[in-house]
């Protein structure tokens, strides 16, 4: 029996007196690829911002590897709806700045590692580019590239996909698959549910800040989940069902 | 206590002088900004030219302009009037900048639809163009309120008895003038904020 | 009248040095203290940014004539006595540096939270994260505005010629004075701002796109 990689413990936020997150337990495994899903205004960025250390907790704690996380000691990695690159810097250096800044690479080695990232996330020949002459779904790679050039423990995405078009939303979740499938531990947002089935070992369903189910994908979509599952689910059926009938 | 006492009355009424030149200059800016606004935006060469006279030349020396060159081409108007005149004219370059700005936030569709619905062109603009764009310039209208309240310091040196004018006259009769200059700037800080606060106000109230 | 005119333009030419001294003095100490009114009215506690605040609302509200006389006929009464000159370049700079920070700060206010949240959460310091984040972010977006406020400062050093600076305007008005040709002179001083405002205004533009066009690559 391994220990949990991260482990979350009665974990609350409070803001003002509105309860965002209220008492979520969470163990995760290494190698585990965990799916959060719920509606809108849940608490599923809450939950990782708190992983990350972005949002201050109100009680409970998160662990990472058995020490309390802070945001860039480099145990957790956060990949952001809106990709939040950095302009003025092309995507060889949108990846290199913390390599050179943080882990004090010399230049010339933290570029060659920027590379590797950016050919890791299918970028290789694009590392000259600034962020405005990249598409959203390379942009978002590029991010991508960013974090995981710091070798986190444990890799959180919030809505990767949910600033893109359509058809550029592929290019990301594949990305996402194949770090997956080399055994990286990640918590992913995403309403792109197909995406969230196939990829999770476990889902977690939040609603207004309490987790509703954690299950592995095959229960939590089955037809008798918990109803408050069912009905959120619903909605993206009868979607489907009607892009089917139109 | 002595000073405020010999200082507020003549202050007092110049700073009523102040605001009533300012007032009459912005207002007067603004009608003739409109046309000025909609000539630039039509590409007409002396309109561009005017704005840029008028933007380009320290008023200072627009003043002083009025104040020497015009009795010299036979033009021989009453000090305040030139004064005034000139601070209007000035300000209606500055004004003419912020409605074509303005303008340029107008989305074309609508102007479209009312020309197809058979609005003449002044129509269009007095009832789709300026109330569209109004809300948006308001900030700008203000700022340019208080540049001009400012500038009119500027017509004490051609005599006009304004509020810096009486505040120079009181630093020489006084010889004090730290508290003359400062009492006088007081004021001009009270109405200028007034003028913020009276913005910030409404446009909190609007937005909420 | 034509003999007026050439000692107008002449007496231009002696007063132009000290008129672009002057404002390109005034220009430098203004961003520099802009810069860090901005800075600390952005990242210092309240207690520190409170007073910035107010003293930037006093200098924007205030007639920068009315500030000349306070501080140059004021002054002396509370130990400050300065020549002219040295008034010209003080007021300059002061006014300058409160509308300067007003632009500083919008930019920093410009940069969107994520770029930094991004940074904090690699591990990057909160200095290295302004200094090579936050800073190049908004260096593009004041760069106009900041330009413009100088262009503005050129029209601004006319007014120093009343407490006695010894600039253009000073010296083509002691040609009127000498010869009574106010309107010839007047009207050269208006020539000789409207180039100068015109010309610097050009060149800003033109300096900003190359600049856009560098970073941008
Ligand atoms: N800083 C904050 N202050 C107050 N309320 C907040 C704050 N951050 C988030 N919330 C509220 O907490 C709830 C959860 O937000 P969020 O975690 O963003 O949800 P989700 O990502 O699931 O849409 C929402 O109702 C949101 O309005
Ligand atoms: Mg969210």
């Amino acid at each position: 029996m391994t220990a949990p990689i991260l482990s979350v413990r009665a974990l609350e936020r409070r803001v003002g007196d509105v309860e965002i997150l209220r008492r979520i337990d969470l163990d995760v495994m290494p190698g585990e690829a965990i799916g959060v899903i719920g509606p809108s205004g849940s608490g599923k960025s809450s939950l990782l911002r708190c992983i990350a250390g972005l949002d201050a907790v109100s009680g409970g704690e998160v662990m990472v590897e058995g020490r309390r996380t802070q945001p860039g000691d480099g145990a957790v990695g956060m990949v952001f709806q809106h990709f939040n690159l950095w302009p003025h810097l092309t995507a060889r250096e949108n990846v290199a700045l913390a390599l050179r800044l943080v882990r004090k690479m010399p230049a010339a080695a933290a570029a060659e590692k920027a590379e590797a990232a950016l050919a890791r996330v299918g970028l290789a020949a694009l590392g000259g580019r600034k962020p405005a002459a990249l598409s959203g779904g390379q942009q978002q790679r590029v991010a991508i590239a960013r974090t995981l050039a710091m070798e986190p423990r444990v890799l959180l995405f919030d809505e990767p996909t949910a600033a893109l078009d359509p058809e550029l939303t592929t290019e990301v979740l594949d990305v996402i698959r194949d770090l997956a499938a080399a055994g990286t531990t990640m918590l992913v947002v995403s309403h792109e549910m197909g995406f969230i089935a196939r990829l999770s070992t476990r889902v977690v369903f939040l609603d207004h800040g309490v987790v509703v189910q954690a299950a592995p994908p095959a229960e939590l979509f089955a037809a008798q989940a918990e109803p408050r599952v069912r009905s959120f689910l619903q909605t993206y059926l009868d979607r489907v069902a009607w892009a089917r009938d139109a | 206590m002595e000073f405020l006492a010999e200082a507020l009355p003549s202050m007092l009424e110049a700073t009523a002088a102040t605001i009533w030149i300012s007032a009459v200059a912005v207002a007067i800016g603004f009608a003739l900004g409109v046309p000025i606004a909609v000539a630039c935006s039509a590409g007409r060469v002396w309109a561009n030219l005017y704005v840029s006279f008028f933007r380009g030349v320290p008023l200072l020396i627009q003043l002083l302009l009025a104040y020497y060159a015009l009795p010299f081409l036979g033009v021989d108007l009453p000090a305040i009037v030139a004064a005034v005149g000139t601070l209007s004219l000035c300000c209606a370059a500055y004004m003419a900048e912020i409605i074509r700005g303005g303008f340029a936030l107008v989305p074309k569709g609508g102007l479209e639809a009312a020309r197809l619905l058979g609005l003449t062109p002044l129509q269009t603009l007095l009832r789709i163009r300026l109330p569209i764009s109004a809300q948006a310039m308001r900030p700008a209208l203000i700022s340019e309120a208080i540049l001009i309240v400012k500038a009119s310091s500027l017509i004490s040196v051609v005599g006009i008895l304004e509020l810096t004018r009486s505040a120079q006259a009181l630093a020489s009769s006084t010889f004090e003038p730290l508290p003359a200059y400062a009492l006088c700037g007081a004021i001009y800080l009270v109405i200028n904020l007034t003028l913020t606060f009276l913005a910030q106000g409404r446009g909190g109230a609007q937005r909420a | 009248m034509m003999a007026a005119l050439a000692d107008s333009f002449l007496a231009a030419a002696r007063g132009l040095p000290l008129t672009i001294a002057i404002w390109g003095a005034g220009v430098a100490t203004g961003l520099v203290l802009g810069f860090l009114v901005a800075a600390i009215r952005f990242f210092a506690p309240l207690a520190l940014s409170w007073p910035l605040a107010m003293a930037v609302e006093a200098v924007r509200g205030v007639p920068f004539l009315v500030q000349c006389f306070l501080l140059y006929f004021g002054g002396p009464f509370i130990g400050i006595d300065l020549s002219p000159i040295m008034a010209g370049w003080v007021a300059l700079s002061v006014y300058g540096a409160a509308y300067f920070s007003e632009v500083f700060r919008a930019g920093f206010l410009s940069v969107p939270p994520g770029q930094l949240e991004a940074a904090r959460m690699l591990g990057i310091p909160r200095h290295q994260a302004v200094l090579r984040i936050m800073l190049p972010m908004m260096a593009l977006a004041v760069l106009p505005s900041l330009a413009n406020l100088a262009v503005i400062l050129i029209k601004e050093t006319a007014i120093l010629s009343i407490i006695t600076v010894p600039e253009l305007t000073f010296r083509v008005q002691g040609v009127g004075s000498a010869t009574f040709a106010f309107a010839e002179t007047t009207l050269v001083l208006a020539l000789v701002y409207w180039a100068l405002v015109e010309a610097t205004a050009w060149a800003s533009r033109h300096t900003e796109r190359r600049i856009a066009r560098a970073l941008a690559a």
